[in-house]
């Protein structure tokens, strides 16, 4: 798992898609060329920051079709749509699917340089949310079920005495649960295990 | 209606009721006061034979007897044996009694003239006093039916009027030749008027049956007394058996046959004759067998004319049918066909004029790819060099593919050249005002969507110049869209395109065009590229339009400029083209788009 932006490059001509290889690589990009949708989807790894450019007008999987395909596969990356003359409505719907934006060709070349990396940083912020939270979702699974009750009381703002009453143990047990749960989810104090749990998904029950 | 409801309380009464008035009802043809006094004596005898009843004369004429009987204002009726007949179709009268008078019922022809028999009639004029008149008409005129049918046509009757002395003047004045009248008539007026009327006398005459007075008919059955549907059956039978118990001037006797009477009524088809036979029996009887097989002939003969007749209408209906079908079938297929031939020339025309735009999107879409790919290898190289990390091998790789790009695109233009040249060029003489007038209906529509006016100057005289109408149009329809496009910012009322025609002898023998629009016009540089392939001043043009029309005009062996006007804003494009001449039929055809 890199941390290394990929950009994919989707297009049924090669000249074109070479040429815009060339254009990116020039900034130093990661660039990597797909003939087609199907193409893409097989060797995508959906955790590497990056962004797509796909055209829009291809034989085979179309734009939108391979916008659709990447929603079903829950796949953060954004993507940029590349159109020919006069595609400007079906643009517009790809924008409406999920695209990040549209580009005519032929591409202006700051243009594009400008939202690739604008794209590259949104993904970037994506990627490492995700990351975050496949953490935090680990920690949270290695939690016992009494951990568990216990984290719940602290975050509903319950004093250890309250929670030994709730649970019905002695409060010194939940100081052992307390430190142990702080523990497992890297939390060096109360105010960040709650930041945690609520980053978690937790508190909003 | 109170008289109708009268009768019928009469009809349900019984007879031992209080005096209750009966009317009878009396022709009257010669004055009420005649009819009165004439039947007084009649009455009498009835009021003193019948003390319960009370007898009323009615004096009528034969319309008002006849009304006086449908609404059943009378109980009995004396009119003349035509009369009766005819009451007794149509009212259901039966007569109980028969007058016996002194007079016969019968007709006398009169005259002053040497005339003897019906036939003498012929083409004289006689004065009948109505041609409703029983004795003073019918009778007579029945006579002449029998002797001779044509007889009556070639008779003039001359109408006088009641008093039936009236007649007898007529004839004695000259206003007729003859006159009818009631048999002992003129005897009683030779009588009353001694002296005046003495030079009549009967012609025709026929046995009178021992009466004193000379007929010219058959005697009829006389006046009789009839009694209507509603008169109840005791009353009648009372009164029949007083009328005949009378004595007097009038005297009564038995109700006689009326049969002779129907007989003349059916000969003149008259009363309830009026539509021929009504009972043919008579006829029947003496013919029947002839009958029988004339009737099975003419039923037969009918029966097969008739089916006959039907199978050929039916035929005839068919055929005018399937006849006016195919009429409009063919109208139909011939106009399908002209519409279909219409269509095919619009579409093949506006095929022709699109072309222009149909490439528009085609060589967009064409040239997008080659375009797209050196646009990144010239980028990228850019950027490389900028950043000063650009390697020989990515500088030979960029260069390569620009330059295999850049013949891609060339393929591509040169790929819409062959198909711009695909049509035969079709060069023929044309009138250049014929010319503007075929373009002006292309293109009117878009100048009407921009809110654009044509003016356009073209004098008809002008000589003809050799040209392919479908190509010229193409220029003039670029031309026009052009000026149309340069205006979208000009205010309405400005937007204006002027179009003249001028003949012209620089450099040889032609004919100008001038366009002139009011739109944002051209600046020097793009003027000095007017009309440069792939130069375009418009947003999302491509620079075709001009290109592909100018070499259109000078395959023409024309030319085409641009400038500014002399005053105002806009642009004015002249196209020059030469007059119609035998050297330039060769160009035409052999020239390269």
């Amino acid at each position: 798992m890199t941390d290394e932006a990929v950009i994919h490059v989707v297009d049924d001509d090669q000249a074109a898609r070479e040429g815009l290889a060339f254009l990116l690589s020039a900034l130093g990009l990661d660039v990597r060329c797909h003939a087609g949708g199907a193409e893409l989807l097989a060797v995508l790894d959906p955790d590497r920051p990056g962004c797509i450019l796909a055209d829009l007008r291809m034989p085979g999987m179309s734009g939108l079709e391979l916008l659709d395909a990447l929603r079903d596969l829950d796949c953060p990356l954004p993507v940029i749509m590349i159109t020919g003359h006069g595609d400007v409505p079906a643009a517009v719907r790809a924008m409406q699917q999920g695209a990040l934006d549209f580009l005519e060709k032929p591409v202006n070349g700051m243009a594009l340089v400008n939202r690739v990396t604008e794209a590259i940083a949104i993904s970037r912020d994506t990627a490492a949310a995700r990351r975050m939270r496949a953490a935090l979702d680990d920690r949270l699974a290695s939690l016992t079920a009494r951990e568990a009750e216990v984290a719940r009381a602290v975050l509903a703002g319950r004093l250890n005495k309250q929670i030994a009453a709730d649970l019905g143990i002695s409060q010194k047990t939940v100081e052992i649960h307390r430190h142990n749960l702080m523990d497992k989810m890297g939390a060096g104090s109360a105010a960040e295990l709650v930041r945690r749990l609520v980053a978690a998904g937790w508190g909003q029950d | 209606m109170r008289a109708l409801l009268a009768a019928l309380c009469l009809s349900a009464i019984p007879v031992q009721a209080a005096a209750e008035e009966l009317r009878i009802g009396v022709l009257d043809y010669a004055g009420a006061d005649y009819a009165l006094s004439h039947w007084a004596y009649t009455v009498q005898g009835l009021n003193a034979a019948l003390p319960d009843h009370h007898f009323r004369l009615v004096a009528l004429d034969m319309p008002a007897l006849d009304a006086a009987l449908a609404e059943g204002a009378v109980d009995f009726v004396i009119t003349n044996p035509g009369h009766y007949a005819q009451l007794e179709y149509g009212h259901r009268i039966s007569r109980i009694a028969t007058t016996e008078d002194d007079a016969p019922v019968a007709g006398s022809l009169i005259t002053t003239q040497d005339l003897d028999s019906l036939d003498d009639l012929a083409g004289k004029r006689l004065a009948v006093v109505s041609t409703e008149a029983f004795g003073g008409f019918r009778l007579i005129w029945g006579e002449m039916m029998d002797s001779n049918p044509r007889l009556p046509s070639r008779i003039e009757l001359v109408e006088t009027g009641f008093p039936m002395q009236r007649v007898a003047d007529a004839v004695l004045d000259g206003q007729a030749d003859a006159g009818a009248m009631r048999a002992c008539m003129l005897e009683q007026l030779q009588a009353d008027h001694p002296g005046r009327y003495d030079a009549l006398r009967v012609f025709a005459q026929r046995d009178s049956g021992g009466s004193d007075c000379a007929v010219s008919t058959r005697i009829y059955p006389g006046w009789p007394f009839a009694k209507t549907e509603a008169t109840p059956p005791d009353t009648a039978k009372q009164v029949a058996l007083a009328l005949l118990a009378m004595g007097g001037d009038t005297r009564w006797t038995v109700p006689v046959d009326y049969q002779p009477v129907h007989d003349l009524l059916r000969r003149l088809r008259i009363g309830p004759y009026a539509r021929g036979p009504v009972s043919p029996g008579d006829v029947v009887e003496d013919y029947r067998d002839w009958l029988i097989a004339l009737a099975l002939a003419l039923l037969f003969w009918a029966i097969y004319s008739v089916r006959i007749e039907r199978r050929v209408r039916q035929r005839t209906r068919e055929l005018d049918d399937s006849n006016h079908r195919l009429r409009l079938e063919m109208a139909e297929r011939q106009r399908m066909e002209e519409a279909e031939r219409q269509h095919r020339r619009e579409i093949e025309h506006v095929a022709r004029l699109s072309i222009l735009g149909e490439m528009a999107s085609s060589i967009a879409h064409e040239l997008n790819q080659p375009l797209a790919a050196i646009s990144g290898f010239a980028q990228g190289s850019l950027i490389r060099l900028q950043g000063g990390t650009m390697t020989a091998p990515e500088m030979q790789t960029a260069a390569t593919r620009i330059a295999e790009q850049a013949e891609r695109a060339a393929t591509v233009i040169r790929r819409i050249r062959a198909f711009v040249r695909k049509r035969e060029v079709q060069m023929q003489p044309l009138r250049p005002a014929d010319l503007l007038r075929d373009s002006q209906a292309l293109f009117a529509p878009a100048a009407n969507r921009g809110g654009v006016s044509v003016t356009i100057d073209a004098p008809d005289n002008l000589p003809r110049v050799l040209a392919d109408p479908i190509q010229m149009q193409q220029v003039l329809l670029n031309l026009v869209q052009n000026a149309i496009d340069a205006m979208q910012t000009t205010p309405p009322e400005d937007r204006r395109i002027d179009i003249t025609l001028r003949s012209d002898t620089t450099p040889k023998p032609g004919v100008t065009l001038r366009l002139r629009d009011h739109g944002t016009g051209m600046d020097p540089a793009a003027l000095a590229r007017f009309a440069e392939a792939f130069h375009t001043t418009k947003p999302d043009g491509i620079g075709l339009g001009l290109a592909l029309s100018r070499s259109i005009v000078e395959a023409h062996g024309g030319t085409m400029q641009a400038g500014p006007p002399a005053t105002g804003s806009g642009l004015v494009v002249t196209i020059w083209l030469p007059v119609a001449g035998d050297d330039l039929e060769r160009k035409g055809a052999d020239h390269d788009g």
